[in-house]
């Protein structure tokens, strides 16, 4: 059986991904335990020290991850599409609730990333640099007083904002009966053309001349053929 | 009940800084760092000159914001009113440091915990007064039950019109000043609505956000599973029948 796929995030951008994925995971379980009185309590034992060191290792990766991509990456500049945003973003969120409750069609054609994805990339663009910043100022006391309780108030507001919104990303990509299909592409850098064409039909007419692939799947092996002219003719 | 509470007629003290040294020593603190500090303040040009000092600890205020912030409850108050550390529990954040209107807490070099003056609870156990109380050589201090009317320090704290200093944080403070010498407020210690902000309205608020969003999507889930089921059992309806 061979079936068409589009490329959408390379090897580089899949690295980027999780590796901040892992961090903020790390961050969110180990910050909490911290922020909520009555798990702080585990904190005085031998595994405080190990959670308050995952809490660093979690912070690194979630630093160092975006910084190295946007240095390094040749789509370094990716996320300003999250600031792109017009008509057609209003009439998906008003068509979103209906569309994620019920299905159904009635979406205005989306790019790359969708109204909802744009959204949750501008949260965690914002909120990621409050957190990150603010929690460096924490890490290495560049303040003291009334500013490092300001300082930790940011830290607090800006994770829980961006955990909420997590839990939306979560479900969305994972768990959700319709759409948990495009989990696909951050884990092998593939996506359905059939689902591209739904779900991302701007993006998808930009690219289908140039990104699609053919995925043969026999039974114990996997053969990936970039589309040419050839066998365009499907 | 009883209730300990601290006079410090700073008029009698004579700035022999005893009281942090045996502080010092009874607590077995590092050479540089002491529970005990000064405020001092000159005035008037020599030959008359007037020195006044200032000496500053924990005040084991009623409404501790250290222990309000201590997130593990490491930072606590006893019944008589004695707010301790307990090392076992501490983490060594700091946020009482911070929260502290008075400077009154020390991160301890060896462990990097935080401590503080602590009444000196075990020499009270042996029937003795603190360290400080104890040491001062002018008897500028008086320690004593602050729930009882008779006791030498309540006659005393009317009879020299004691008052605690910086009490515009409202941490009912049970340190009593006699003193000419007005401490500075710090406006960066001025944190209080702050510190309440965040235990009792933010905290909460967060446990409800992110609740809220795990209910909406379960919501969602189970919603959208049952939309998706019926669709796809009429779609088989549909093929069977033709």
């Amino acid at each position: 059986m061979s079936k068409i796929y589009v490329k959408r995030y390379s090897i580089i951008d899949r690295l980027m991904h999780w590796s901040v994925a892992l961090g903020f995971v790390l961050l969110s379980i180990t910050g909490f335990v911290i922020f909520f009185q009555g798990s702080a309590s585990l904190l005085n034992s031998n595994i405080g020290s190990f959670i308050r060191i995952l809490h660093r290792i979690g912070a690194v990766l979630f630093i160092a991850a975006p910084i190295l991509y946007l240095l390094f990456s040749k789509k370094r500049w990716a996320w300003s599409e999250a600031f792109k945003w017009d008509k057609s973003d209003i009439g998906w969120l008003k068509a979103a609730p209906k569309h994620y409750f019920i299905g159904g069609d009635g979406m205005p054609p989306q790019g790359k990333y969708n109204t909802g994805q744009k959204l949750y990339y501008l949260f965690a663009l914002i909120g990621g640099l409050l957190l990150a910043v603010s929690g460096l100022a924490l890490w290495f006391d560049w303040f003291a007083g009334k500013t490092n309780f300001i300082v930790l108030i940011i830290h607090d507001l800006s994770a829980v904002i961006l955990v909420a919104f997590f839990f939306v990303h979560l479900y969305l990509t994972s768990i959700h009966p319709r759409e948990r299909k495009s989990f696909e592409a951050m884990a092998t850098g593939m996506m359905e053309e059939e689902y591209a064409k739904h779900h991302h039909e701007r993006w998808y007419n930009e690219v289908k001349e140039t990104d699609l692939v053919v995925i043969e799947e026999n039974k114990n092996s996997s053969k990936i053929k970039p589309i040419t002219s050839n066998n365009l003719s499907h | 009940m009883t209730r300990y509470g601290m006079l410090i007629d700073s008029t009698r003290c004579v700035s022999c800084f005893a009281c942090r040294l045996s502080c010092q020593t009874i607590n077995s603190l590092e050479i540089d760092k002491a529970f005990i500090h000064f405020v001092e303040k000159e005035e008037g040009v020599y030959p008359n000159v007037k020195v006044q000092t200032l000496p500053i600890q924990c005040q084991h205020c009623e409404d501790a914001p250290c222990v309000k912030n201590c997130p593990t409850g490491a930072s606590f108050q006893r019944k008589d009113g004695i707010v301790l550390v307990d090392e076992e529990k501490c983490i060594g954040c700091k946020y009482c440091i911070t929260a502290c209107p008075y400077d009154a807490r020390v991160e301890l070099k060896k462990d990097k915990l935080v401590q503080k003056c602590n009444f000196c609870y075990q020499e009270l156990e042996k029937g003795n007064q603190p360290a400080c109380v104890q040491t001062c050589i002018p008897e500028a201090r008086i320690f004593g039950d602050l729930d009882d009317p008779n006791s030498e320090i309540n006659i005393e704290i009317k009879k020299r019109n004691a008052k605690p200093i910086l009490s515009q944080y409202q941490t009912k403070p049970k340190i009593y000043y006699v003193n000419e010498i007005k401490v500075q407020e710090q406006t960066e210690k001025d944190i209080a609505g702050l510190t309440s902000l965040r235990s009792d309205l933010i905290k909460p608020a967060a446990g409800m956000v992110m609740g809220a969003a795990v209910a909406g999507l379960a919501a969602n889930y189970v919603v959208a599973t049952a939309v998706k089921n019926k669709e796809e059992k009429e779609k088989r309806g549909e093929e069977n029948h033709e």
